[in-house]
């Protein structure tokens, strides 16, 4: 059980602490080596134009150790093969359904035929699937995690070995992005749970639920909160799924974050994680939770 | 900071850089190892903030800003070094107790550690008000928009952070025997466990 200490802090504590800081400063020969470092390395780094130029970055050297990654050119093809064998199974099914109608009702081919082919074709032409009422756009982007992290809540000591942070926000630069829709102001929300180990440095696990907002000049992104975990205090990868706002109303984008925990992978000295995104835009939602 | 220079250091210009680092370079890696207190991440942090600083120059709005935008990024780093670093983990509940400090046996030694554990004990965000409150000496409207934070949320930081370590200090100055007014947060050792 705590006990309360008077909250009042003491204008001789506020000098004690301010003198211990400044006593304690380094002296400039100690960050001498750091500078000429430093003036070493800038010249090589190029400067970014703002939205323009250099928002294309290659990542440099591939996975690095411990990161699964898939080959992007694999991902591309399992996921085509898995569209087509989607719109290849609608067509035969519609095919098939078309095909009842007209042997089962004879003459009556003329009429106006009932069921989903119809409903969904309205055209003469028997629609060759139900894709092109439902299209899927992929796209795929990449996200920093940049240095505009914003805690707005103290983040409090840790309570029974779980240190409870609540309303990080973290602004998320969109280093490129295939579909304009999703080229905007990117912000995520966060409150974490970090399970401490019994000593320090011991490894923990952080539960986390986070969401995350796309605004864009047309409309905006709504993303569903979900729970997340990873093995340290990090960001793991994980899915989003995103409601479509104003221009966008009636859309759902859903993606899979591929989290980079250095972000210098993307060649980029900039603070925070990296993210490959890679993903699909439909119409409509999301399938609704199972029933029990 | 030269406005100047900031703008020919945002147009590219190499050697304005380099003069800008060569000025501010000590000032930050010292407001860096103030809030993270250890000098390798200390390194890392100011050094990142500064390549970061390079990068993203030519999106600096205002060029007269420059000062506290570099504090910010150089926070910032603070913050990130400290989420990969884990030498130490800013919200830590401390397993091994301490010895009750005998400050009038070791004096100012004793003293500097017992500060330097309470510092330890506040979280990142509570260490960079501090820091930039007490170190760097901004006012603490000028530390809010460093931190672009509400005035409010800035000023109930330091006051948690210097109320963190005169807990710290009380429950750690008190006497072995006396361990039973401890907080659960900075436990003193022998009676509290």
């Amino acid at each position: 059980m705590s006990v309360r200490h008077d909250p009042r802090p003491d204008p001789k504590t506020e000098r004690r602490v301010s003198t211990w800081l400044a006593d304690t400063d380094l002296t400039p020969l100690e960050a001498g080596s750091g500078l000429e470092r430093l003036i070493d390395a800038f010249p090589s780094t190029p400067q970014v134009r703002r939205r323009h130029l250099g928002r294309r970055l290659e990542r440099a050297g591939g996975a690095r150790r411990g990161t699964r990654r898939l080959d992007p050119a694999t991902v591309t093809d399992r996921r085509k093969r898995l569209m087509f064998s989607f719109v290849g199974l609608t067509a035969a099914l519609a095919v098939l359904a078309v095909g009842i109608t007209q042997f089962g009702t004879g003459d009556q081919v003329s009429q106006p035929a009932t069921g989903a082919v119809d409903a969904a074709s309205p055209s003469p032409s028997v629609s060759p699937s139900r894709s092109g009422d439902r299209p899927a756009a992929e796209f795929t982007a990449r996200w920093l995690f940049s240095g505009a992290f914003q805690p707005y809540a103290d983040t409090g000591l840790a309570v029974n070995g779980v240190s409870e942070t609540r309303g990080e926000r973290y602004a998320v630069e969109v280093i490129s992005s295939s579909d304009p829709r999703l080229d905007g102001d990117v912000t995520s929300h966060q409150n974490n749970d970090a399970y401490l180990g019994t000593q320090l440095g011991d490894p923990v696990f952080t539960v986390r639920t986070m969401d995350y907002r796309i605004e864009t000049a047309e409309g905006a992104w709504r993303g569903l909160p979900e729970a997340t975990i990873s093995l340290d205090r990090g960001i793991a990868d994980h899915t989003i799924v995103l409601i479509g706002e104003g221009a966008y109303d009636g859309l759902t984008a859903v993606a899979l974050l591929d989290v980079d925990p250095d972000a210098e992978t993307f060649g980029d000295p900039s603070l925070g994680w990296g993210a490959d995104v890679r993903g699909y835009i439909f119409q409509g939602d999301v399938p609704p939770p199972p029933q029990r | 900071m030269d406005v100047q220079l900031v703008t020919r250091a945002q147009r590219g210009d190499h050697a304005a850089f380099a003069e800008i680092a060569t000025a501010t370079y000590g000032r930050l890696h010292s407001m860096a190892f103030g809030i993270l207190r250890d000098r390798a991440l200390a390194e890392d942090a100011t050094q990142q903030a500064m390549l970061d600083a390079w990068r993203n120059l030519p999106k600096l709005r205002d060029p007269a800003r420059f000062e506290a935008w570099i504090y910010r990024l150089v926070v910032n780093a603070c913050y990130a070094e400290s989420r990969r670093a884990r030498r130490w983990l800013p919200n830590m509940p401390i397993d091994t107790p301490l010895m009750p400090v005998a400050r009038d046996e070791i004096g100012g030694v004793a003293d500097r550690d017992l500060l330097d554990h309470s510092f330890r004990q506040l979280s990142v965000e509570q260490r960079a008000v501090l820091v930039l409150r007490h170190l760097v000496g901004l006012p603490l409207d000028e530390v809010a928009r460093v931190l672009d934070i509400p005035s409010g949320t800035a000023r109930s930081r330091l006051y948690r952070a210097l109320q963190g370590m005169r807990s710290a200090i009380e429950a750690e100055s008190r006497p072995p025997t006396g361990g039973s007014a401890a907080t659960n947060q900075f436990p003193t050792g022998a009676g509290t466990r």
